[in-house]
C-alpha cells in the first residue's frame, strides 16, 4: 500500500527538480558573455524506485517511481578540445611577437627610403667621386662633401646599431614582465586547485571554479607551451615550459634560468626575436661596417702610382726612373676604405700617406656598426683627406723635399669605384655573413630582402595560426559556450514541467480534499 | 556543429578585422602612393627597387661628371681657339716684317706687338679653369709658364685629369701643356717661335723672320691637331651624356614599377575592399539581432 502523500512528494519533487534546472539556464544565460564559461546542465534523474510493499518480497515487475531528482550539475567542455586550442594559440603567440619585432626591425632598417644606409652609401660614393674632380687645395667644398657624406654614413650605422640595441633591451623587459605575469597565473592556478579540492571534498562540483582555473591555463598557454593533467581521483598538474609549476595545492614559481623549456608562447617569442631576429640583424651591420672599414677588396693601381714607402706590390712593375712608382697599372688587395685611403696622400706638406678612415669610438679593434666613427683628423681638417696617388721630388733652397700633386684624384676615383667592387664579407666564412663576396650594394640588398622574407613569412604564420586557434576555438565554443536560443527552448520546457508538477499537487490536493471532507459524511 | 551567439559575433570580428586590414593595406598605397613601403611587402621587389635608386644615384652623379668634363673641355677649346687667332696674327706679322722693303722703325713697331701677343699667349698658357691650371698635368695647383717660357726652363706634369663617366670608365679631361705649347728643349715650340721671331725682328734679319713663317704654319697645325682632339673628346662625352641620360629614365621608370601604386589597381582595390567592409558590417548588423527572445513575447 502506497503512502496517501506519495504523489504530493512527487510533485513537490518535480517541481524542485524543474526549479533547479530554470536556476541552472539562468546561469547559462546571465553568463552568455562569461569569458571561459562553460555551459552548464542539471542532470535529472529518475529517483531510486520503491518496491511495492508486501508480505513477501515482490515477484510483481510493478515498481513505483518516487518522481525525479537533479544529481548533478555539470559542466560540457571538452578536454581535449581545451588541449587542441592551447596548442594553436601557443603557437600563434609565437609568432605575433616575432612578427612584431620583425616590424619593428624593418623601421629601424627603413628600406626603402631617403635616409638609409643604402641612401647614405651611394651618396658617400658620390662625394668621392666630387673629390676626384677636385681636389687640390683650391676648392676643398669637395673634401668637406666627403666628410660629411661619411659621418652622415657613421650616424645611420650608429643610430641603427642603438635603435636594435634598445629594441634588444625592450625585449629582455618584457620577457621579464611575461614570466612574473605566467608566475601570478601560476598562483591563482594552484589557489583555485586549492578552493576546488575543499569544494568537491564534499562531493558537489566546482563549476565555475574549474571555469575560472581552465581560463587560467588558456592564459598561460599564450605565453608558454603548457600541458594539464588531472586524474580521476583529483590529482592536478600543471606543466608549464617543461617544469610542473602546479602540483595540487603547491605551486612553483618560474623562472628565467627554466626558459629553455619553453618551445613555444610569448615568451619563447620574445626570447628568439631578441637571441635571433634582433642578434642576426645587429651582426649583419656590424659585419657591413666592418667590411666597408677592412673588408679585403681587390682594387687597380693605375700606373704612375707612387707607391707608399714600406708598401710592397705583389706582381708590381716599377718604374726605371723612379723604384716607388708604378709603371703599370697593378691589381692589388686592400683591407677596405681604410686599407686603400692609407695608398694615399693628403693635402699636407711634406707629403703624408692618409690614415685610417674609419675608426672605432670605443678603442676596440674591431669596427662594429655602434663604434664606427670617421677619423677625428679628418673631421678636423678635411685636408687629411688622402685623395691624390702621386707625389713628386722637388728642391725647395737646396734640400730635396717631396710633395703631393695636388691634382691627382686617383685614390678618390678608386674609392668612388669601391661602389662597383665586390668585397670579400666573410672570408673565413665564419661570421655568419649572408653571402661571401658581393658589393657593398648588393649585401645591403641580400640582408634587407632576407628581412622582408623573414617578416612576410611571420606575417602569414600569423595569419595561419589565427585561422587555426580560431578554428580550435570554434570547436571548443560549439560545445562549451551557451546558445541563448537553446536556453529559452530550455527555459520553456523546465517552465511547463514545472508548471505541470505544481498541477500535481493540485491534483493530488483536491483528491485528499475529496476524500477527507467529501467523504464520510453519511447520514449529516 | 551547434553555433552559439558568442561563436558568431566572435566569427563576425575575425572577419571584420580581417576586411579592416586589407582596407587599411590599400588606404596606406594610396596615401603614399607607393606599393613598396616595407621590406615585406616585396622582399623581392625591394631588392630590385634599392638596385634601381644605387643605379639612378650614380649613374646621375656620372652625367654630373660629364657634364663637367664638357664644360672644362669646351673652356680649353676656346683657349686654344684663340691661341690659333693669336698665332694666325704672328704669321701675317711675320710675313709684313719679313718683306725686304719693310723699314727698320716699322719692324721695331712690329716687334713690339709681336712682343705683345707672346705675353698673351703665355697668359693663355697659364689658363686657369675653376681655380685650376688646365696646362700643367695633374700639378693643377702650380702656374706652369713664367713670364717668359721661351727662356726660362720648365717643365710641365703629364699627368691625366681623370673623370669618371661610367662604371669603370674614366675619359682624361686635360690637354698636356707640352702638346700645345712645346717642351722647353724644343727649338720648334711656339713660344721659342714666338720669341724667335721677335728678336729677328729686333735685329733686322730677314731670313730668319721667313723661316719663322712655315715655324708659325707648322704650329698653327699642331693647335688644329689639338682642337680637333679636344672634339673627339667632347664628342665621345655628349654620346655619353646622352646614354646616361637614357639609362637614368629607364631605371626611373623600372623603379617606378617597383615602388610605385598602380592607382587603378589600388582604387579598385579601395573600393572593393570598402564595398566588403560595408557589406560585413551590415551582415552583423542582421544576423546579431534576432534570436528565440524576440519571438518570445
Amino acid at each position: 500500500m502506497r503512502s496517501t502523500f506519495h504523489n504530493l512528494e512527487i510533485g513537490k519533487r518535480g517541481v524542485v527538480a524543474q526549479q533547479t534546472a530554470i536556476s541552472t539556464t539562468g546561469q547559462n544565460i546571465t553568463n552568455a558573455n562569461t569569458p571561459g564559461y562553460s555551459r552548464q546542465v542539471a542532470k535529472m534523474e529518475a529517483a531510486r524506485p520503491i518496491e511495492f510493499p508486501g508480505l513477501t518480497k515482490s515477484t510483481n515487475p510493478n515498481q513505483l517511481g518516487m518522481g525525479v531528482e537533479v544529481t548533478s550539475i555539470n559542466r560540457v567542455r571538452d578536454f581535449l578540445l581545451d588541449i587542441e586550442y592551447r596548442n594553436q594559440a601557443s603557437d600563434l603567440s609565437t609568432w605575433k611577437m616575432k612578427q612584431e619585432t620583425l616590424g619593428n626591425i624593418e623601421g629601424i632598417i627603413n628600406e626603402p627610403s631617403e635616409d638609409s644606409i643604402s641612401t647614405t652609401i651611394s651618396e658617400f660614393w658620390n662625394a668621392w667621386q666630387q673629390l676626384s674632380k677636385n681636389p687640390s687645395a683650391t676648392d676643398l667644398s669637395a673634401r668637406t662633401v666627403v666628410q660629411q657624406k661619411a659621418l652622415a654614413l657613421t650616424e645611420t650605422f650608429n643610430h641603427m646599431a642603438t635603435q636594435l640595441d634598445t629594441l634588444g633591451n625592450n625585449l629582455t623587459e618584457r620577457v621579464n614582465v611575461k614570466i612574473s605575469e605566467a608566475n601570478n597565473y601560476i598562483t591563482q592556478a594552484s589557489e583555485l586547485t586549492q578552493m576546488i579540492r575543499r569544494i568537491e571534498g564534499l562531493g558537489d562540483n566546482a563549476n565555475d571554479l574549474r571555469d575560472q582555473r581552465d581560463l587560467i591555463v588558456d592564459k598561460l598557454a599564450e605565453l608558454g607551451n603548457v600541458q594539464v593533467s588531472e586524474t580521476t581521483d583529483n590529482d592536478y598538474q600543471i606543466v608549464f615550459g617543461g617544469v610542473v609549476v602546479v602540483d595540487n595545492m603547491d605551486s612553483t614559481p618560474f623562472t628565467l634560468a627554466n626558459a629553455a623549456g619553453l618551445t613555444q608562447g610569448e615568451i619563447r617569442g620574445y626570447i628568439d626575436s631578441r637571441d635571433v631576429h634582433v642578434a642576426e640583424y645587429t651582426k649583419q651591420l656590424n659585419i657591413m661596417a666592418d667590411t666597408l672599414a677592412n673588408g679585403k677588396v681587390k682594387v687597380t693601381l693605375p700606373a704612375g702610382t707612387i707607391i707608399p714607402n714600406g708598401v710592397i706590390i705583389p706582381n708590381a712593375v716599377m718604374s726605371a726612373n723612379n723604384p716607388q712608382m708604378l709603371d703599370q697599372s697593378v691589381e692589388y688587395e686592400v683591407n677596405g676604405l681604410n686599407g686603400l685611403h692609407k695608398l694615399g696622400y693628403t693635402l699636407k706638406n711634406p707629403v703624408q700617406t692618409g690614415g685610417d678612415f674609419f675608426v672605432t669610438s670605443d678603442g676596440s679593434t674591431t669596427i662594429t656598426a655602434a663604434n664606427i666613427r670617421v677619423n677625428q683628423n679628418i673631421l678636423d681638417d678635411a685636408a687629411n683627406i688622402a685623395a691624390s696617388m702621386r707625389t713628386e721630388k722637388i728642391n725647395v733652397n737646396g734640400t730635396p723635399t717631396e710633395r703631393v700633386l695636388q691634382g691627382n684624384g686617383d685614390l678618390a676615383l678608386l674609392i668612388a669605384g669601391l661602389a662597383e667592387r665586390k668585397f670579400s664579407f666573410d672570408p673565413l666564412n665564419n661570421k655568419g655573413a649572408i653571402t661571401d663576396e658581393a658589393t657593398f650594394g648588393g649585401y645591403m640588398q641580400s640582408v634587407v630582402a632576407q628581412l622582408g622574407s623573414e617578416s612576410d613569412h611571420a606575417t602569414k604564420m600569423v595569419e595561419n595560426g589565427t585561422l587555426l586557434a580560431d578554428h580550435a576555438e570554434n570547436l571548443r565554443q560549439s560545445v562549451s559556450s551557451v546558445s541563448l536560443d537553446e536556453e529559452m527552448a530550455n527555459l520553456i520546457k523546465f517552465q511547463q514541467a514545472y508548471s505541470a508538477s505544481a498541477r500535481l499537487i493540485t491534483t493530488v490536493d483536491e483528491m485528499l480534499d475529496k476524500l477527507i471532507n467529501s467523504t464520510g459524511v453519511v447520514g449529516r | 556543429m551547434r553555433i552559439t551567439q558568442s561563436m558568431m559575433s566572435r566569427n563576425l570580428m575575425t572577419n571584420l578585422q580581417g576586411n579592416y586590414k586589407r582596407l587599411d593595406k590599400t588606404q596606406e598605397q594610396l596615401s603614399t602612393n607607393r606599393q613598396l613601403n616595407r621590406p615585406s611587402d616585396n622582399p623581392v621587389g625591394v631588392a630590385s627597387a634599392l638596385h634601381y635608386r644605387q643605379e639612378i644615384s650614380s649613374t646621375n652623379q656620372f652625367s654630373e661628371n660629364a657634364e663637367d668634363a664638357d664644360s672644362w673641355m669646351q673652356f680649353t677649346d676656346s683657349v686654344i681657339n684663340e691661341a690659333t687667332q693669336i698665332v694666325q696674327r704672328l704669321s701675317e706679322l711675320a710675313v709684313q716684317g719679313g718683306t725686304d722693303t719693310v723699314p727698320k722703325d716699322a719692324r721695331e713697331n712690329i716687334a713690339s706687338e709681336v712682343g705683345q701677343l707672346y705675353n698673351q699667349l703665355v697668359s693663355l698658357g697659364n689658363s686657369q679653369f675653376k681655380g685650376k691650371y688646365i696646362f700643367n698635368g695633374e700639378r693643377v695647383d702650380e702656374t706652369p709658364f713664367s713670364a717668359d717660357p721661351a727662356n726660362v726652363s720648365y717643365e710641365l706634369d703629364e699627368g691625366e685629369v681623370e673623370y669618371q663617366i661610367g662604371a669603370g670608365i674614366t675619359i682624361p679631361v686635360n690637354l698636356s701643356g707640352t702638346k700645345v705649347f712645346g717642351e722647353f728643349s724644343d727649338p720648334n715650340g711656339l713660344f721659342k717661335v714666338v720669341d724667335g721671331l721677335k728678336k729677328s725682328l729686333m735685329a733686322d734679319n730677314t731670313s730668319d723672320i721667313q723661316a719663322a713663317i712655315s715655324k708659325l704654319q707648322n704650329n698653327l697645325q699642331n693647335l688644329t691637331t689639338r682642337q680637333s682632339e679636344v672634339g673627339g673628346k667632347q664628342n665621345r662625352l655628349t654620346f655619353t651624356m646622352s646614354r646616361l641620360d637614357d639609362l637614368s629614365i629607364n631605371y626611373t621608370d623600372l623603379q617606378g614599377k617597383v615602388e610605385d601604386v598602380d592607382m587603378a589597381k589600388a582604387i579598385t582595390d579601395l573600393k572593393t575592399s570598402e564595398s566588403i567592409y560595408q557589406a560585413s558590417l551590415d551582415t552583423m548588423a542582421r544576423i546579431i539581432r534576432p534570436s528565440l527572445l524576440d519571438f518570445l513575447r
